[in-house]
């Protein structure tokens, strides 16, 4: 009997102890839970191993964690180390999608673009959430063109911005005798591709080794790909939405160009083998004088250390000019603008609540306090400011209490870095529902078409280039081109192509007369 | 007395369960990493597969686009080709030079032995020819220039890429160790018999050397055979497929189909379709390559 009572006491404790507990957990508020990205898996796995280390932009983050929900009740951000650059970037997203371990936020860049993605439904998305941003309308269209699809956003653009320009050694310039109008060691303002072919020939030393620029073939593709270079055309027949249209009129013009300063010249690098990090290491160990380039790069302090600078322009700024890419010859100097960002894609597996949250994080993280806190902490320490003269959130422009970007860097960059900025946007075919689906398979086939004529000595005529660019044509037609987008008519080319002409002939009127309005009668003029 | 043979037949029970027992994780692991994966992409082949959404059924649909894909047959020719120029110098010329180290005194093997397997990252090794590569400030055009010949692009040269991936691969796949190792099995008696015999030097090695390595060499063959048609890290840090898809592979082209254009069926029917040509190349090579020595 004793037992049996002592077991029936036991067991009503222990029920009524499970019950609160129950209740408890119930009662407790229910938290949105957001699985941010929180740096490479290389990471410290635990608080106190990144404490050993001293990491304090490592703590920054996790004070941002903890302030972020603080100021956010309701919120519980989970950072989860995720590989977002890697050559294996992709299958790991695409695993974790599937897994359900993905964070809320990501980039789609390796798995096709963002409309790739958009198509596959593999992106969120978030127009209401950023229309109800107010200092959205503040952001550049050229940032978020990409993002969007018949008026819908699906991705917000990271805290940085970009621009294609080129770098040139001032030392090499001046003993090359190339002078600006200003007389400074300099290209000429509004400068064309056969100003920059003469520069390389006179920079180029073969007694030294060294080379003018390396124009390496993949570069005609990452240059093209952030202003919607006329490499596409509309499909006259109706059955699919685009052609391939590498046999341009100015395509033509810029690979014989190209080509000829690489084996008549001799005053240009190119290969294969040359990627993003060897162009930026023949700059850098002063194989050549000149380098075309994301500005972000430019204005990065690691670029500050390179070389041997010169006794007259000891430091990298005195020594390394900036200046924008040359622009086609009668072209009245069109410069395209190339600005453009890292776009991030919200998963579309997150619940309206969760979504929200994950946005509203990463406005905070980017472009709200967040930001201000990493902003205070470099300074504090006494690093160079987060310098964002190009940055898609106006709130990173200003940098408000802190020292004023030129005690850092020359005038002359962030003064270039403005007006990159200030370029005239034309229109997108994004935003007129005339996307690009399969942009990495297409980009592949215009370098490996590229290639064949960068890396072939033979392909040195008009007639040899046009044919391998129509060859490219061919395979891109039937490959990254094989679709039509749902709903598309004709009628959505007359639209953009309209709004394309007139942007041309009120901006760039010459690059209108001379290369765009022929090849609109050409081959645009499909309605 | 009656219990000893039910001891010793409960012990033999017990030996059958514990093999069992201890071959369970093995067992597991392999099912999970090993033929989960390998009956799933043979289901992925045949659908529209999906992250996040319901897979669909598609039927041969992925195995159509794969084999309607201009870069299909270039792809596979271009495989066969390195395939074919990896085994011949990477498989072969070991065989013989090993053979030729045999010849040599015991300290002087060593010492080619040492040589032959400097122990670096097969990454590293790859990063660093590239930049031997390189045609405006690399060592090989260097020495091409010394020497008195006009500089070369290699890996910019569509005609001479293949060839440049090729040559890494004679470091870096060093099956010379393993024939080494197998030749010193070969008792000298055989040898001195043969000479005994009147046996010259290529007889010996036709009649002795070559039938007692011969499972070696079978073994060897199917691997090596295996690893050219997976190749994938040399041209992915060299070249990326190119020049004009010049060394364009058939694991990055399934890779990049997979991975890069978000095509996961397309990419798995590839995947498919290599793995039954590998499939039928090792039954066939086993069938005419006898592992027995004394067949």
């Amino acid at each position: 009997m004793e037992i049996r009572k002592k077991f029936m006491v036991g067991l009503i404790i222990s029920s009524l102890v499970t019950g609160m507990l129950a209740i408890s957990a119930f009662a407790a508020e229910k938290k949105i839970k957001i699985k941010v990205w929180a740096g490479p898996p290389t990471a410290y796995p635990t608080v106190e191993e990144m404490l050993e280390t001293t990491d304090v932009f490592k703590a920054r983050d996790l004070y941002e964690e903890v302030l972020f929900e603080a100021t956010h009740p309701g919120v519980d951000v989970v950072p989860v180390t995720w590989d977002m650059w890697s050559k294996e970037a992709g299958r790991k997203l695409m695993s974790g999608l599937a897994s359900g371990e993905a964070p809320c936020l990501y980039y789609t860049g390796h798995i096709g673009g963002i409309q790739t993605c958009i198509g596959q439904g593999l992106v969120a998305d978030i127009t209401d959430l950023w229309n109800a941003w107010p200092p959205h309308t503040e952001v550049p269209a050229a940032f978020m063109a990409p993002a969007m699809k018949d008026g819908h956003v699906y991705a917000i653009p990271q805290d940085l911005g970009m621009s294609w320009g080129v770098a040139y050694r001032k030392d090499w310039l001046e003993s090359a005798g190339v002078f600006n109008a200003e007389g400074k060691p300099a290209p000429p303002k509004n400068w064309t591709w056969t100003d920059y072919a003469k520069i390389m020939k006179k920079i180029t030393n073969p007694k030294k080794g060294t080379y003018g620029g390396c124009l390496p073939p993949f570069l005609q593709d990452m240059i093209d790909w952030e202003w919607d270079a006329p490499v596409l055309r509309p499909d006259p027949t109706g059955k699919y939405t685009w052609r391939a249209n590498f046999d341009s009129i100015e395509k033509i013009k810029l690979f014989k160009m190209w080509h000829d300063m690489i084996y008549v010249d001799k005053s240009v690098m190119t290969g294969a083998d040359i990627w993003y990090g060897e162009i930026n290491d023949t700059f850098k160990t002063e194989k050549c004088g000149t380098l075309i380039l994301k500005t972000i790069h430019l204005c990065a302090p690691d670029h500050w250390h390179f070389g041997k600078p010169s006794k007259k322009y000891p430091h990298f700024q005195e020594c390394v000019g900036i200046t924008f890419l040359p622009a086609m010859p009668d072209s009245g100097g069109m410069v395209p603008n190339t600005l453009h960002t890292n776009l991030f894609a919200f998963n579309p597996t997150l619940s309206k609540e969760e979504l929200k949250a994950a946005f509203d994080y990463y406005i905070w993280h980017w472009a709200g306090e967040g930001r201000s806190i990493y902003r205070r902490m470099r300074a504090l320490l006494g690093y160079i400011p987060y310098w964002r003269v190009i940055s898609p959130y106006p709130e990173n422009r200003h940098a408000p209490g802190l020292p004023p970007f030129t005690e850092f860097f020359p005038p002359e960059y962030i003064k270039i870095n403005q007006e990159m900025a200030n370029l005239p946007n034309a229109p997108r075919r994004d935003a007129f529902g005339l996307s690009q689906i399969h942009g990495k398979e297409f980009g592949d086939v215009y370098i490996s078409t590229a290639e064949k004529i960068l890396c072939d000595p033979n392909c040195n005529t008009v007639e040899k280039i046009t044919k391998v660019l129509q060859e490219g044509n061919k395979l891109a037609d039937e490959t990254a081109l094989n679709y039509k987008i749902k709903g598309q008519t004709m009628e959505d080319f007359k639209k953009y192509y309209t709004a394309l002409g007139e942007f041309y002939e009120k901006n760039w009127p010459e690059y209108y007369k001379n290369y765009w309005y022929p090849q609109f009668e050409k081959s645009y003029k499909v309605w | 007395m009656k219990s000893k043979p039910r001891t010793r037949e409960r012990q033999l029970k017990h030996k059958h369960y514990a093999g069992w027992l201890y071959s369970i994780p093995g067992f597991i692991f392999l099912i999970l990493f090993f033929w989960y994966p390998l009956i799933l992409s043979f289901v992925v082949a045949f659908q529209h597969w999906h992250p996040i959404k319901p897979p669909v059924y598609v039927g041969l649909n992925n195995f159509q686009l794969v084999f309607n894909h201009p870069l299909t047959p270039l792809v596979f020719k271009n495989t066969l080709i390195y395939a074919g120029l990896r085994i011949a110098l990477t498989f072969l010329i070991p065989i013989i030079v090993a053979i030729l180290i045999m010849e040599m005194r015991k300290s002087t093997i060593r010492i080619m032995m040492i040589l032959w397997f400097i122990p670096i990252s097969g990454v590293a090794l790859t990063i660093l020819w590239k930049y031997i590569y390189n045609p405006y400030y690399g060592l090989l055009n260097a020495i091409f220039v010394g020497l008195g010949f006009a500089p070369q692009r290699w890996l910019s040269d569509k005609n001479l890429a293949m060839l440049c991936l090729i040559l890494p691969s004679l470091i870096m796949f060093a099956p010379g160790l393993i024939y080494i190792g197998a030749l010193q099995t070969i008792p000298e008696e055989l040898y001195e018999a043969a000479e005994l015999e009147g046996a010259g030097f290529w007889s010996k090695i036709w009649h002795i050397t070559l039938p007692r390595i011969r499972p070696v060499i079978a073994m060897l063959l199917i691997l090596a055979v295996i690893s050219a048609f997976q190749e994938f890290n040399l041209p992915y840090i060299m070249t990326k497929g190119g020049p004009g898809n010049a060394t364009l592979f058939a694991v990055q082209y399934l890779w990049r189909t997979a991975f890069g254009y978000m095509k996961l069926g397309e990419g798995t029917a590839i995947a498919i379709l290599l793995f039954f040509f590998l499939l039928t190349l090792t039954i066939i090579q086993r069938k005419f390559f006898r592992e027995n020595v004394d067949e």
